[in-house]
């Protein structure tokens, strides 16, 4: 039980510190949109880049989605292999968001 | 042998007591600085400083005229002053600024008088820098310790009509398979009073932050009774340079109307080539309030526009905020996740 709860605390550590580029991207894409005019050069060049935001937030959930399996079967080797099945969706939907931004 | 900025001193002084008048937005007349009187500006009997001139590539342009303006020392920005030199400052950057002879500069078309003062400049200002989120929490104060400086800065306006000629490859879907397919095709932007800064030291950031759309119906003539008591930066570049400027600026919403026009946004390698018609343009002087100010060793500036005051800058975040912001969030997603592979588990 111990080990699952240091890797989760180690995992949270990571994303917390990959988060600090992520968090001031995403108030400087709000900030765009809310101030800048519409449709114009200047908050389409502030808003790329919002990409960055929603995949280190789709990381974080899936190392979340691990760890909390792995916690609540005990089962190191299940939750791995239940990870892996989940993983080529996860691919896919990088791909679609690095894509459209 | 005096310019026409000189020229022009003798008609700002004040009928009654002779002393200097200045624009003042609030009464949107002249008013003296030493009596304090008041009177109007007549500008009726001038052209219509909301008319635009065609654009012809192949028509030489009338040269540049001449003038005195002050140099800065430090970002090398050239403002004129009308009537007396309000500040010993560049309003650009805070740097110093000497008066340099032999200023090569085109006339404007036009100008939007300033509409807000200096106290109403001052709030909007003040209030953008006390709402960001992230911000250190001296930033408010180190704001209120800036300098505030006045500036009429040239602008184009264009209208034009934009054909896009592009290829590009587009990610096509078929079945389970996925497969990068080339495109080409043509489309087109309408330009309509496409504002483009004619100084390097309003950024497009900065433009779009504070400038949304424009109306040529507050456009007066160019009239040195507007300027006075402001600095201004004239023209410096031809039409030809300012719709290379406008065509550099407005590549990401080519992009994206290149992407609206093939139906996806998940394109790779776009390639474009351009061409404008109808090009009419007007050179016109726009009112900014800008506040400089230092956060740590890097100097940063805040905009508001003299039209209306929107607002918009530069800032600095505060790493430890960033750093709580980061953690909440993560906690927040991790913890989602959790439940996630807790219900994919089959818990």
């Amino acid at each position: 039980m111990l080990q699952p709860l240091i890797s989760g605390f180690m995992f949270l550590g990571l994303a917390v510190a990959t988060g600090i580029y992520p968090a001031q991207k995403l108030i400087r894409v709000i900030e765009a949109k809310s101030e800048m005019q519409e449709n114009s050069a200047g908050r389409l060049r502030a808003v790329g880049g919002w990409s960055v935001v929603a995949i280190w937030a789709i990381l974080t959930a899936f190392a979340g989605s691990f760890i909390g399996d792995w916690i609540y079967t005990g089962d190191l080797d299940g939750a791995t292999a239940r990870a892996g099945s989940r993983l080529e969706l996860l691919v896919y939907i990088l791909m679609a968001l690095a894509e459209s931004d | 042998m005096p310019d026409r900025f000189e020229a022009v001193q003798d008609a700002l002084l004040c009928g009654a007591c002779g002393g200097q008048q200045r624009y003042d937005p609030a009464s949107k007349g002249l008013i003296c600085d030493h009596c304090g009187a008041r009177s109007d500006i007549i500008d009726d009997h001038y052209l219509d400083a909301r008319r635009e001139m065609a654009y012809d590539p192949k028509k030489a342009e009338e040269p540049p005229a001449i003038d005195h303006a002050h140099l800065c020392q430090t970002c090398g920005g050239e403002v004129v002053f009308v009537g007396k030199a309000v500040s010993d400052r560049c309003p650009y950057c805070n740097g110093p600024v000497v008066l340099n002879a032999g200023h090569a500069h085109y006339i404007p078309s036009g100008l939007i008088p300033f509409a807000i003062t200096q106290t109403e400049a001052m709030k909007q200002l003040h209030g953008w820098a006390a709402s960001r989120v992230g911000a250190p929490n001296d930033l408010l104060e180190k704001v209120e310790q800036g300098d505030i400086a006045a500036v009429y800065a040239p602008f184009w306006t264009f209208d034009a009509d934009k054909t896009v000629s592009y290829s590009a490859r587009k990610r096509v879907h078929r079945g389970k398979k996925t497969y990068w397919r080339n495109i080409k095709g043509v489309t087109g932007l309408m330009l309509d009073d496409q504002i483009t800064a004619a100084s390097d030291h309003v950024t497009p950031a900065i433009r779009d932050g504070i400038m949304h759309g424009f109306d040529p119906a507050l456009l007066r003539p160019y009239l040195p009774e507007y300027l006075a008591g402001f600095a201004a930066e004239l023209h410096g570049t031809n039409v030809s340079d300012g719709l290379g400027h406008m065509m550099q600026d407005l590549e990401p919403v080519v992009h994206e109307e290149i992407k609206r026009d093939a139906g996806s946004r998940s394109l790779h390698s776009i390639h474009y080539t351009s061409k404008l018609r109808d090009v009419r343009f007007r050179r016109v002087l726009l009112p900014l309030w800008i506040l400089h100010y230092r956060y740590g060793d890097k100097a940063k500036r805040i905009v508001a526009s003299g039209i209306d005051g929107k607002t918009f800058g530069e800032r600095p975040f505060s790493k430890s905020k960033l750093v709580g912001y980061a953690f909440v969030l993560a906690v927040a997603v991790f913890a989602l996740g959790g439940v996630l592979g807790i219900a994919a588990s089959g818990g």
